[in-house]
């Protein structure tokens, strides 16, 4: 049984000034929505030792997070909002098709392993029909491709005894989907020296949290608060290719988990591009990148912004000579990660991408980059570009640069 | 004089006191007219604690007292169960707490047959957790909730309907005597200044504090200590139970849980004027001192207003130099003829919330006594109607928490409310943080009589959460205009004034968040919506 | 290492760092969450509400006659910008202009967006309001509007955008409906038709909420005033008004565009300091603390409201840096590499819980101006 009244008091400083209302992509485009004011702080305090309310609305919460960047007041807006979907889940259930979409681990082991058929199934109208008819997953809707050869299968460590060292959190997606961002990864910390370590990992556990899965994603976190601090405990950095991973890892696990190990890992977690970043700044990075007379247009991830570190990415791009990166601005996606494979959610997903399609559109850019594999998958199907991770891009002007020698 | 009006008995005071002599009456059959200066609860009653006191508190000072409380409190929880939520409430021992004390509690509560179960401190930790870890011991008592604006809403209501009048916004400028013998009363309505008279054969003075200026208007001297206590309300309701304080009673040592919020108080300071409801920064700082030994975050935690109220403190023999506590806090049920020559009066002063049924039926009983009826009271038994409602608001295409909130709320006016709910502009949200519907306000709105948001605050809880009608108080003023329940100069007259009302409570605790949203409330209504000086002139 | 760190994202928060930007320095913007300029009404006061004209305003603000040429050319580049950003402002702060507001009184004001009109002395005007929108309430704005314009012919009628939701509509939700085209045109049908029905004839002016479209302002604008063939203005008054969510909205997308590094959800807890000047400030992310150094700093934290400034029972207190300041909040000795734009600059220059956008511009503009010069401290210090 989960307890409702978690120490979370942050709600109490609510002023009901409306800044997430206005800031909730998702009050943006549909009335069907409680808006993140009423389905987090408002709520809270009228169920704080009263009887519990559950609100089928919630489940249009994408847990983004845009409510916690623009809450003057520093209320954490996303954690009360996660906890209305956890008693949601718990008073009316979970459908099949949450139960997959939440398990991105399990259902990643499965279709790589038959990732040829998974893919072609994935594209057979009558398959999609089925899934539509069956789970609520809306026929347009493109998924991500599963690789057979998944990371898990591919990864050698070959830097060791370096003096920073990083446990990579691969991530589902990485491992499962995108191991070339993986493999961008490891080659990058190759060439400056870097030792890689891959700890055992389970899911980050945002799927659950988006799902109402509390229990299950608390599990994850004490997991892999478990085993990363193995690691960090021994001199590792963490490092996460994935924003809404480090987001987890860093912020979510806070709230989720809340111990003193919680914090202990926090305090070790680094997004890729940051800890590149923070190479640079300490004169460590190797800074031999080939020139890229490319133009390009980022994106930046809700999960990225909300970990109020900058803007890594575009930093790290812009030390790329000649290389012309233009943040798009544009907010979020809309694929929120499992919300936009839901039938009741597809067209509130497809509203909410329209603003960054047009922006890729007035951009004109060769392609778009972003951190999100979730990300990728809206701009895939909303736009006609190709769509790279900013560690890719990284790892091919590094490799440039070294053919050129 | 304008209007006449006969009676058997006249009512003087709107209070909790009042509305159970009111009701008492109207159960014996007795014809009753209450008059009230301001909106039902304009004083003590709706200015206290709101504690259903188990007895605990009194059981080693005044055992009498704590028995009468106990007995109320059963009394309450069986007839007027819309109103109070038993929430149980918790007696927390401290290290600096005398154990002497301690015993003698104990020992009292068993003799006076107040149940007391110890409970394990760690389980009073886990149910409450922002208790203080030093806790020794940690009993539990039968104390409770009352919501004291329900209650005095529901019992007047169900005297109404049992052939009584209330008359509010009537202030009493006049005790007519006759030789010897009260015979009415002369009244004032305060919102259209007309003047009525109303003949009776008997006049309760039920005044609380004012109690004094009504005596001496019938020729009668008579003695009360005001004793106005402070009380804040927190942002959220931080406890299940109501949580005491293991000692000698004092000063800040009491939590309710209100709904959706903690009261905590309070003070003692004597107020010669009735109409003190002054509020002290000094004397706040001192009582969350005070409070800080059961809640020690309590500085951590949001107040969002303080408000005050006084005890009506009847002293038998005029000139005992007091403090307040000292003076018995029983009631006093005075029969003017006996006491003073003066026929046809009586005051019924002192007294606790909990105890007012009690305090009606002994007025009631003399009241009887002196008219000559044969008649026993039945307020033991006869219940008044409830709150709660099932599952009622099924089909109305609302909020889930506005929906619970009107199943927990509505009462018998569940079915009108319903049926305005499956109009789309009634199903408006109005207030956000206590989830008040445009139906609801409707609903709570006087029949006749003028427009206003005090008395509909009262009755739904608009603008009674965290923001303090920052939002709520505009949109339900310009509904009320917009939809001719108000004309524009009641309702922007009842803006400014609730406005103004809120600031005053909001001022004293005004630190952090309530000092933003207290200059929240100013930018949007000075800058956005342009409201001019005449917000500082309608007080 | 940023050349400019920007604290706070309201009005002056957003504009230094966009003007910081356009000066080419490498700006960050920390920020715990959205700036007041959510809750503001998008229209930009002198002195916040009151109808004081410039002379008063100068004395109140302590103006000296020199700043006057300043302030001209900060509303230019103000104006330059949103005109840039596609949306522009008009007036002039020499010439207030009487506006009405969403309780239906009148206030005067300097610059403003082009989707508000001056509401005149005589002539007629048509309230119009939606029944999903509880916080415009078109007779009772009539009502009130007709006691400060009693010679102006007032009407009002209400229509449904035809939306439900179980959320409190905002004015922004209905603006969000109104930049869609077919909503707009049923409602433009609906006030044809009312106003056939009860014969009110074309009046000089439609009243309309703050709600004239988000993104689609124009056409929304464009398409009421054509088709009903008057001018239109929209009333701001409860937040969130739409007047002031798109100039949000526009400013922090340019500040992201143009490369301003936002690090949201961060509260700066204290700066690092070297003598006289910030090296960097100490910046908290969930519970992480780490260091953002700069060259120069910009306070934009706003006064007590925007909570620059926290009112504690033991006095003021400047809350992003933990400044020492007087029992009013002015700050006693300013690092020299710290510019305190708009409401930070002290409670004494607060009205009614804002010091008002001409201020700001002004004081944000001069904070730039400072940094250009890059002499220690700059005029934002005088």
């Amino acid at each position: 049984m989960l307890d409702p009244n978690i120490l979370e008091t942050t709600y109490e400083k609510c002023l009901k000034c409306n800044a997430c209302v206005a800031s909730c992509p998702v009050s943006g485009v549909t009335l069907d929505f409680g808006g993140p004011k009423h389905l987090g702080p408002e709520l809270k305090r009228l169920v704080d030792n009263q009887q519990i309310i559950d609100d089928k609305r919630i489940e249009f919460c994408t847990l983004c997070g845009n409510c916690d960047m623009s809450c003057p007041e520093n209320v954490h807006v996303s954690t009360l909002t996660a906890y209305a979907k956890a008693i949601h889940t718990e008073k009316s259930g979970f459908s099949f098709r949450d139960f997959v979409l939440s398990n991105a681990e399990l259902v990643g082991k499965m279709a790589s392993a038959f990732a040829p058929v998974t893919n072609m199934a994935m594209k057979m109208k009558p398959i999609r029909k089925m899934m539509e008819k069956m789970m609520g997953i809306p026929e347009d809707r493109q998924f991500p491709n599963y690789q057979f050869k998944n990371f898990n299968r591919v990864y050698k460590n070959k830097t060791s005894g370096s003096k920073r060292k990083v446990a990579y959190f691969v991530g589902c997606y990485a491992t499962y989907n995108a191991p070339e961002v993986a493999g961008s990864f490891v080659k990058v910390m190759e060439y400056n020296g870097i030792e890689v370590a891959i700890p055992r990992q389970k899911c980050c556990g945002i799927p659950m949290l988006a799902n109402g899965r509390m229990n299950r994603a608390q599990k994850n976190a004490s997991d892999n608060i478990e085993s990363l601090l193995a690691y960090t405990r021994r001199g590792y950095d963490v490092v996460a290719t994935c924003t809404s991973c480090s987001l987890a890892l860093k912020k979510e696990y806070l709230s989720i988990n809340g111990t003193d190990e919680a914090r202990e890992l926090a305090a070790h977690v680094y997004d890729a591009d940051e800890y590149l970043r923070m190479l640079k700044e300490e004169g460590e990075l190797n800074v031999n990148l080939a020139p890229m007379k490319d133009r390009a247009g980022y994106h930046a991830p809700c999960h990225m912004r909300a970990q109020g570190m900058g803007n890594p990415a575009m930093d790290m791009l812009e030390l790329i000579p000649e290389y012309d990166v233009q943040d798009l601005g544009a907010g979020c996606c809309g694929q929120c990660g499992t919300f936009g494979f839901k039938k009741e959610k597809y067209d509130v997903s497809m509203k909410l991408g329209r603003t960054m399609a047009e922006s890729v559109k007035d951009l004109g850019a060769d392609y778009t980059v972003t951190e999100c594999g979730m990300c990728k998958n809206q701009l895939d199907q909303l736009t006609d570009k190709a769509v790279k991770h900013p560690i890719q891009i990284l790892a091919e002007s590094y490799e440039r640069a070294k053919r050129a020698i | 004089m304008e209007e006449v009006l006969e009676t058997q008995v006249v009512v003087i005071g709107g209070g909790i006191t009042g509305a159970g002599i009111l009701r008492d009456l109207a159960l014996r059959g007795i014809k009753a007219i209450l008059v009230e200066q301001g909106d039902l609860g304009h004083g003590t009653s709706t200015r206290n604690h709101g504690l259903l006191h188990s007895g605990g508190r009194y059981a080693v000072r005044d055992p009498e007292a704590a028995v009468e409380s106990y007995h109320e409190n059963l009394i309450l929880k069986k007839t007027i169960p819309g109103s109070i939520e038993k929430t149980g409430g918790l007696f927390v021992k401290l290290p600096e707490d005398d154990d002497d004390y301690a015993q003698k509690w104990l020992r009292s509560c068993k003799k006076l047959g107040i149940p007391v179960e110890e409970i394990p401190v760690e389980q009073a930790l886990r149910e409450e957790p922002y208790l203080n870890k030093k806790a020794q011991a940690v009993f539990c008592v039968p104390d409770g909730a009352v919501d004291d604006f329900t209650l005095l809403v529901d019992v007047c209501a169900d005297a109404v309907r049992r052939g009584a009048k209330t008359l509010t916004y009537h202030k009493v400028t006049d005790i007519v005597t006759e030789q010897e013998r009260v015979v009415g009363v002369c009244i004032r309505d305060v919102l259209t200044g007309m003047e009525k008279e109303i003949r009776a054969d008997i006049v309760v003075n039920a005044a609380g504090p004012w109690g004094m200026e009504i005596a001496g208007m019938a020729g009668v001297p008579l003695k009360i200590i005001n004793n106005k206590g402070m009380l804040v309300v927190f942002s959220h309701r931080f406890n299940k139970r109501v949580i005491n304080r293991l000692r000698m009673p004092g000063d800040g040592d009491i939590f309710v849980p209100a709904h959706d919020v903690t009261i905590f108080g309070t003070t003692g300071v004597n107020t010669e004027n009735p109409n003190d409801f002054s509020l002290s920064r000094p004397e706040l700082e001192h009582m969350l001192a005070d409070g800080k030994a059961l809640i020690p975050s309590i500085d951590d935690m949001r107040l969002i207003r303080a408000y005050s109220g006084s005890r009506p403190l009847y002293q038998t023999s005029a000139g005992r130099g007091s403090s307040g506590r000292d003076v018995t806090r029983g009631m006093a049920l005075l029969d003017h003829h006996e006491r003073d020559g003066m026929d046809g009066f009586i005051t019924i002063t002192g007294g606790k919330l909990t105890t007012f049924r009690l305090m009606a039926e002994k007025t009631v009983d003399l009241v009887c006594e002196k008219l000559g009826v044969q008649a026993n009271c039945t307020t033991n038994v006869e219940t008044v109607s409830g709150r709660r409602t099932g599952d009622s608001f099924n089909k109305a295409d609302i909020a889930p928490a506005a929906r619970h909130k009107l199943r927990n709320w509505a009462g018998v006016q569940a079915p009108k409310i319903e049926s305005a709910l499956k109009e789309e502009e009634s199903s408006h949200i109005v207030c956000e943080c206590e989830q008040v519907t445009w139906a609801e306000i409707e609903a709570a709105m006087p029949e006749k009589g003028s427009f206003r948001l005090g008395g509909i605050r009262r009755r739904t809880r608009l603008g009674m959460g965290p923001c303090q009608g920052t939002f709520c108080n505009f949109r339900a003023a310009a509904l009320a205009a917009e939809k001719g329940r108000a004309t524009i100069e009641e309702a922007d007259g009842a803006l400014l004034h609730a406005v103004s009302e809120r600031k005053k409570g909001m001022g004293v605790v005004a630190t952090g968040e309530t000092a933003r949203q207290l200059l929240l409330m100013e930018t949007i209504y000075r800058v956005s919506l342009g409201f001019g000086e005449e917000a500082h002139q309608n007080v | 290492m940023y050349d400019v760190v920007v604290i706070g994202q309201g009005l002056s928060g957003m504009l230094s760092a966009i003007w910081a930007r356009e000066e080419g320095c490498r700006t960050a913007l920390v920020t715990t969450g959205a700036g007041k300029i959510m809750q503001s009404t998008g229209v930009m006061d002198l002195i916040p509400g009151s109808d004081g004209n410039l002379n008063e305003w100068m004395g109140i603000y302590h103006l000296g006659s020199w700043q006057q040429s300043r302030l001209n050319d900060a509303i230019r580049k103000f104006k330059t910008l949103m005109n840039r950003l596609g949306y522009p402002y008009k007036g002039e702060p020499q010439d207030l202009i009487p506006i009405v507001t969403g309780s239906g009184r009148i206030k005067h004001t300097a610059l403003y967006p082009e989707t508000i009109s001056p509401v005149t002395e005589e002539g007629s005007a048509v309230v119009v309001g939606f029944n999903e929108l509880t916080d415009f309430q078109p007779l009772f704005i009539r009502k009130n509007l007709q006691k400060e314009r009693p010679l102006l012919s007032i009407d009002s009628i209400r229509i449904h955008l035809g939306k439900y939701s179980q959320r409190l509509m905002t004015q922004l939700d209905a603006a969000r409906l109104l930049d869609q085209r077919d909503i707009r045109t049923d409602c433009i049908g609906q006030i044809k038709k009312q106003m056939a029905q009860k014969q009110i004839g074309r009046p000089d002016l439609f009243i309309f909420p703050a709600s004239l479209g988000e993104d689609e302002w124009k056409e929304t604008v464009g398409q009421f005033h054509s088709e009903l063939r008057a001018k239109v203005t929209e009333a701001p008054g409860m937040p969130p008004n739409a007047t002031a969510i798109r100039l949000n909205d526009r400013l922090k997308r340019e500040a992201i565009r143009s490369g301003v590094r936002f690090y949201a959800d961060t509260t700066v807890v204290g700066a690092n300091m070297d003598g006289e000047e910030i090296k960097s400030l100490r910046i908290k992310t969930s519970g992480r603390v780490s260091n953002l150094s700069g060259k120069q700093f910009i306070l934009a934290t706003g006064g007590v409201l925007g909570g620059g400034f926290e009112i504690t029972p033991e006095g003021i207190k400047e809350s992003a840096l933990h400044l020492e300041t007087d029992s009013s909040g002015v700050m006693a000795r300013l690092p020299v590499n710290l510019y305190p734009v708009g409401a930070s600059k002290g409670v004494q220059m607060i009205c009614h819980g804002i010091v008002g956008g001409v201020y700001t511009l002004l004081s944000t503009y001069e904070a730039v101006c400072g940094l250009r010069q890059s002499v220690t401290g700059g005029v934002g210090n005088a």
